[in-house]
């Protein structure tokens, strides 16, 4: 299923063999890209229409080479080290590799830049996030050396936005998906130690999950939207509601409604009938009762509908331009007419964006949804401690594995992950870069723990044919 | 009128004292649109009206409100509510006598909705006297004949008396959501005695996903499990229309009007709470009890705790969702749209009191929230904005009245004086209402806290330490 319209630019997706990196290639081929190369540590994958380039992005050489040869207009940097190395690797791939990566690309008229950040740069260990858009600051003391070095590196990327190379960051929360061993993995070790009966908290914290097919998508949204601008009347429509999970239905209303049992429709029947087949267009003031969007002083747009700010002159510019612009879909946008200088938080480049599926569940569901789903497994009874207790047992095994020298399983930082909210407010990355998730979070489930069976019976498969 | 009011208290349990409190005449064109919808859904339900009759009565009906002294003696003689009937030439003699604005509003629900109804009474068979609802699809449709366009009709009516805003009446969608939220509700809590008559609007797409060949089979006690599921769907079906309901109702400004939507929007979310995965829902006709309504009632006077509330009964309802649950997931989801929605527009670190008859909110920094560093920030960007624009005033209206001269550049233009710039480089000094964050007061406070931990702490450890020794 091909996810947008292909621009025939050329793609260098850094990374390109790591689990969401994969997911952009495949998707780049899928929806007709011709170009597309991969920079990768190593080549996993070996496809007739994408052209591979082993080496190290914070070897300036590598790069060059790569980028001559594959002529990239766009560069994806979606390389980072997992989870559990060291912060001296942290600091040289995410920091140095990435201004390596811009350094390359200034050097050799590369037009876009992509990057991959991580939503966990805004937390730092001890806050709820609910409903956090990206005016969050990222935090003065950071959580750790991985976070530190996403946020310096995203801080370098935004920086180089300029009128040679426009750059964006993305900033997905809690990916999963096919390819991914580490979250299924760690849950399938926790029924198999028999801990699926314990919880902490009250398991009233929603949490993002997202899968890595929309990440992906985000990811050519972003690099195709990169030169546009948003008109500010864009922001007084109101967007539908995702509900690609609990069921997508349109609601009749007496001026858009299926005939059902009517049998000898009025013309008025007939006309309302069409219109609801057609697709619901949100900005469409005659086919649609135009919902107004209520904004409080704090929503995080309040300033880009305020009049106060934006003239009634400069709205209708907006939509000129909008319109002009739509026929040449891709290429940046006039913005030669507007009067006064666009508010930056309008324009697509120099901005970060957080990613999600906007269909965050509460934290313990999905853990539990994988040990039915997946694994065939309910825990045959909850034993709920409060955090304060699951703080103090921490700090004791935290104590007594400093003590036996070993690294502790049940930490006071996983009490706080598993009782904290933690999701994000993803109206800017729809709304500028035209951003909404493809999968569900019940389906992508699906598909993921689908193919973890899969492997799972390989492995077992691979383990009875080494025995014979 | 008197015997209209009379007619409202006969027919309505829940609707009479809501309506009645309704601000000025609104409250009468309200009576009348839901005793004229009432008649037409009389005609309806009435099993004992062969459809030569009933077809052409409800597809007309609307006509009959302009025909004085008109009546219909016609119903069953078990239909509780044929008295509307009987005495509507009453009813008609009063809708004649509201506003043109709003018998327009009246006329075209009522024709809309009975146009609706007539169509589906046509589908009825000898076999079935009420056709099944098949999908997800037509079961939105049927709901929103009988109930949606209600809440079209109210939309307009509400915009008519100017009590609330012109656009409310073209907010079709949310009216339709709202109504749809309250019918399916009651058609989920209403199983037993709708399948006991015969009748049945779970539409089969759910239902027939468990197993059943009939509706009437849900009652079958040994697959009460089952059962169950199909329940919890219909729960979460109803649930699509929680949050724009709050949207609807975050639009309304009066509050009337307000506490009339939000009352059966409130007392729908508890009945659908008590209704999940609870077996009686099955058995018989369950009910949230008189105390809670009581309490559910004055709750529902401001959007904030209406949406509270919802979180409330949401987190109530996934408290009792199960693992094996078909609908697990979906639920989840479904449950947190409720609370998204409310921590987007109504935060729930921003507390909400009132005081001498103000409301006033503050940041609860303790909340743990991390939005409370932005919020506070705006709210000192905007307490400084205020306070340069004040200033722009003063000194415009100080030059308008000659008190100080106008200041002129170098060529003798007129210029005003950069307020923005002059606060920044201290020229100016702020003023009262600019207070600084009394950080040694806050310093001062956690360090009172450390100190009564480090005594406790203390005490503890020389508590324990007295114990040990005196059990050595």
């Amino acid at each position: 299923m091909a996810t947008s319209a292909p621009t025939q630019e050329s793609f260098l997706v850094v990374g390109g063999c790591g689990f969401l990196g994969r997911r952009i290639v495949e998707q780049l081929v899928e929806r007709g890209e011709k170009a597309v190369a991969v920079f990768d540590l190593v080549q996993r994958h070996f496809d007739e229409n994408v052209s591979f380039y082993t080496g190290d992005i914070t070897f300036p050489d590598d790069l060059s080479e790569a980028i001559t040869k594959s002529r990239a207009d766009v560069i994806i940097h979606t390389a980072s080290p997992v989870h559990g190395m060291g912060a001296e690797i942290y600091r040289k791939v995410n920091v140095v590799g990435t201004q390596t990566i811009i350094d390359a690309c200034l050097a050799h008229n590369v037009r876009k830049l992509v990057y991959t950040s991580s939503a966990g740069v805004v937390y730092n260990g001890t806050q709820h996030l609910v409903d956090v858009d990206e005016r969050m600051s990222v935090p003065e003391v950071p959580l750790d050396a991985y976070n530190e070095t996403k946020a310096q590196a995203e801080k370098l990327v935004l920086a180089a936005n300029g009128a040679e190379l426009q750059t964006c960051a993305l900033r997905p929360a809690g990916i999963f998906g096919e390819g991914d061993r580490q979250l299924l993995t760690g849950l399938q070790q926790v029924m198999r130690n028999g801990q699926t009966k314990f919880q902490i908290g009250t398991n009233e914290n929603l949490f993002d999950w997202t899968y890595v097919g929309n990440v992906a998508h985000a990811h050519l949204l972003a690099s195709d939207r990169l030169g546009r601008v948003v008109s500010p009347y864009e922001f007084t429509f109101p967007l539908s509601e995702n509900n690609k999970t609990v069921g997508d239905y349109r609601v009749p209303t007496s001026e858009a409604r299926p005939l059902g049992p009517i049998r000898q429709p009025t013309e008025e029947e007939k006309r309302a009938d069409e219109k609801f087949r057609q697709k619901k267009r949100l900005d469409d003031e005659d086919d649609n009762d135009l919902q107004p969007v209520l904004r409080t002083r704090m929503d995080q747009f309040a300033k880009a509908t305020d009049p106060e700010y934006t003239s009634e002159q400069d709205k209708q510019a907006a939509v000129a331009m909008l319109k002009s612009s739509e026929k040449t879909e891709g290429e940046s946008g006039a913005v030669g007419i507007m009067t006064t200088p666009i508010d930056p938080e309008l324009r697509v480049a120099g901005q970060a964006y957080f990613i999600t599926n906007s269909e965050p569940l509460y934290f313990w569901d999905f853990n539990r949804a994988v040990w039915y789903h997946g694994m065939n497994h309910i825990a045959p009874y909850h034993i709920k401690m409060p955090p304060v207790i699951g703080l103090a047992l921490a700090a004791l095994a935290e104590g007594w594995s400093w003590l036996m020298g070993k690294e502790a399983g049940f930490t006071r930082f996983r009490v706080n992950f598993a009782t904290q909210k933690r999701y994000f407010n993803i109206e800017r990355s729809r709304r500028l870069l035209g951003y909404e998730p493809i999968w569900g979070v019940e389906e992508a489930l699906g598909k993921t723990l689908e193919w973890f069976n899969a492997e799972e019976a390989k492995k077992v498969a691979g383990e009875t044919s080494k025995n014979k | 009128m008197k015997e209209c009011w009379r007619l409202l208290d006969l027919t309505s349990r829940s609707f009479s004292r809501v309506i009645k409190e309704l601000d000025g005449e609104l409250a009468r064109v309200v009576c009348l649109q839901y005793l004229v919808l009432r008649a037409l859904d009389t005609v309806e339900d009435d099993m004992t009206v062969d459809n030569s009759i009933k077809l052409p009565l409800l597809e007309d009906f609307h006509n009959k409100l302009d025909v004085p002294g008109w009546t219909f003696n016609g119903s069953g003689p078990n239909e509780k509510d044929r008295e509307v009937l009987v005495k509507f030439d009453l009813v008609i003699e009063e809708c004649q006598r509201l506003a043109p604005k709003y018998q327009e509003v009246i006329k075209s629900v009522t024709q809309k909705m009975g146009r609706g109804m007539a169509a589906y009474a046509a589908l009825a068979t000898p076999e079935q006297p009420v056709a099944e609802v098949g999908s997800i699809a037509d079961y939105d449709l049927y709901c929103h004949y009988v109930a949606g366009l209600v809440g079209e009709g109210l939309s307009g009516l509400f915009s008519a008396s100017g009590k609330e805003r012109d656009f409310i009446k073209d907010q079709l969608t949310l009216s339709n959501h709202m109504g749809l939220l309250l019918q399916k509700t009651n058609i989920t809590r209403d199983y037993r005695e709708d399948v006991d008559e015969g009748r049945g609007f779970w539409p089969r797409a759910i239902w027939s996903k468990y197993g059943f060949d009939k509706m009437g089979d849900l009652r079958d006690e040994s697959r009460e499990q089952e059962a169950l599921f199909a329940l919890s769907e219909m729960i979460l079906d109803a649930l699509r229309h929680a949050t724009p309901a709050l949207d609807y109702l975050s639009l309304l400004k009066n509050q009337s009007v307000f506490n009339f939507v939000a009352i059966p929007a409130v007392m729908a979310i508890a009945t659908l709470e008590r209704c999940f995965m609870n077996p009686n829902v099955l058995k018989k006709n369950v009910k949230i009890r008189k105390g809670e309504a009581v309490q559910l009632m004055n709750l529902a006077v401001n959007p904030r705790d209406v949406a509270y509330c919802f979180v409330k009964y949401a987190r109530l309802i996934h408290a009792k969702v199960s693992v094996k649950d078909p609908n697990f997931i979906r639920l989840s989801i479904a449950c947190g749209k409720i609370e998204q929605w409310a921590e987007h527009h109504y935060p729930s670190f921003v507390n909400v009191g009132s005081s001498g008859g103000n409301v006033t909110s503050s940041i609860d920094t303790d909340s743990g929230d991390a939005r409370a560093e932005i919020y506070t920030k705006i709210a000192e960007d905007e307490r400084r904005r205020a306070a340069v624009r004040k200033q722009q005033e003063m000194y415009e209206s100080m030059v308008e009245r000659g008190i100080i001269k106008p200041q002129r550049n170098a060529e003798g233009q007129l210029v005003k004086p950069d307020f923005v710039k002059m606060r920044e480089d201290g020229t100016l000094r702020n003023n009262a209402n600019n207070e600084p964050v009394p950080w040694l007061f806050i310093a001062s406070i956690i360090g009172g806290v450390f100190a009564v931990f480090a005594i406790t702490g203390g005490l503890l450890v020389w508590v324990m330490l007295t114990y040990f020794n005196d059990s050595e």
